[in-house]
């Protein structure tokens, strides 16, 4: 029963986290200026290093989103994905020690201030569920 | 323990790499559409107090009128309003230094001068702009 649930838990996992980060990349795709402001609210990258991350990240998370969503490049795609929340992850606690009282920008300008724990458990569950996908998938390709 | 080959990992690396020259690519025509970086907007100019101002050690400009400002000054302060913008403003932009907060005064905020200036500095990329609380009465009855 375990063995016959896991493939649609999976389809499920791959689904929500690959939308998730599609949705997280457009919203930054299409209001850049914002993020900007976001990315400088974390008082780690400013000026020229702030703006081409701002212009980046998103495609980023948009094709990895789309990754997981099609099932290409999709070993590539978690281990992206998992650097990238770990990389979240860094800069919210970061934030977080610093007293910082800002948007995460995760999903562009949500006016979501004080939302840094929020985001944080939020990246923890995505960095696990990333984990088991890909262990999942180095089961599902070893030679039985 | 599940062990990660060696190809497993080559793969997945290879891929990486792909997606990330892909978003390189997708950056580059979000740069080209946008006709470069994204900025972030300089901050509109806020009204700060005469102690707040006084603790940045700012390059002060006068908005008033020229006979006011040759009768009396902030020491230091450049003259710089409205009716004289285009004759004034390269000794401004001469004068500052980056990282150096701007605050324009004028006779009194209620007239808008200093707001008008200070708006204007914006475009110029100067960094903090700000504007006295009171205007020129602050500093006189100080």
């Amino acid at each position: 029963m375990e063995n016959a649930l896991k493939p649609w838990g999976r389809l499920l996992l791959r689904w929500v986290i690959g939308w998730l980060f599609i949705v997280a990349g457009v919203l930054k795709v299409v209001d850049p200026v914002a993020f900007v402001q976001a990315v400088e609210g974390y008082r780690i990258l400013s000026g020229p290093a702030a703006s081409l991350l701002a212009l980046y990240l998103p495609w980023l998370e948009i094709l990895c989103g789309a990754g997981l969503v099609v099932r290409r490049f999709y070993t590539g795609s978690i281990a992206l994905l998992a650097a990238l929340t770990v990389v979240f992850i860094v800069a919210l606690v970061s934030a977080w020690a610093r007293g910082l009282d800002i948007e995460c920008g995760c999903f562009g300008p949500s006016g979501s201030v004080g939302q840094i724990g929020v985001a944080l458990f939020r990246d923890l569950v995505l960095l696990a569920a990333l984990a088991w996908l890909w262990l999942e998938e180095q089961k599902s390709a070893r030679p039985v | 323990m599940l062990r990660l080959s060696r190809e497993a990992l080559r793969r997945a690396a290879c891929q990486a790499v792909a997606l990330v020259a892909l978003a390189a690519c997708g950056a580059g025509i979000t740069a080209w559409l946008r006709g470069g970086l994204p900025q972030k907007p300089e901050p509109e100019p806020q009204e700060i107090t005469l102690e707040e101002a006084l603790r940045e050690k700012p390059l002060w400009i006068d908005a008033r009128p020229r006979a006011d400002y040759e009768a009396e000054h902030i020491p230091g302060a450049l003259l710089l309003n409205v009716a004289e913008w285009d004759a004034a403003l390269p000794v401004l932009l001469e004068k500052w230094e980056p990282g150096r907060a701007v605050v324009v005064y004028c006779a009194s905020p209620a007239q808008a001068d200093s707001h008008e200036v200070a708006s204007r500095l914006r475009d110029f990329n100067l960094g903090t702009v700000g504007i006295l609380q009171g205007g020129w009465n602050t500093w006189k009855t100080r």
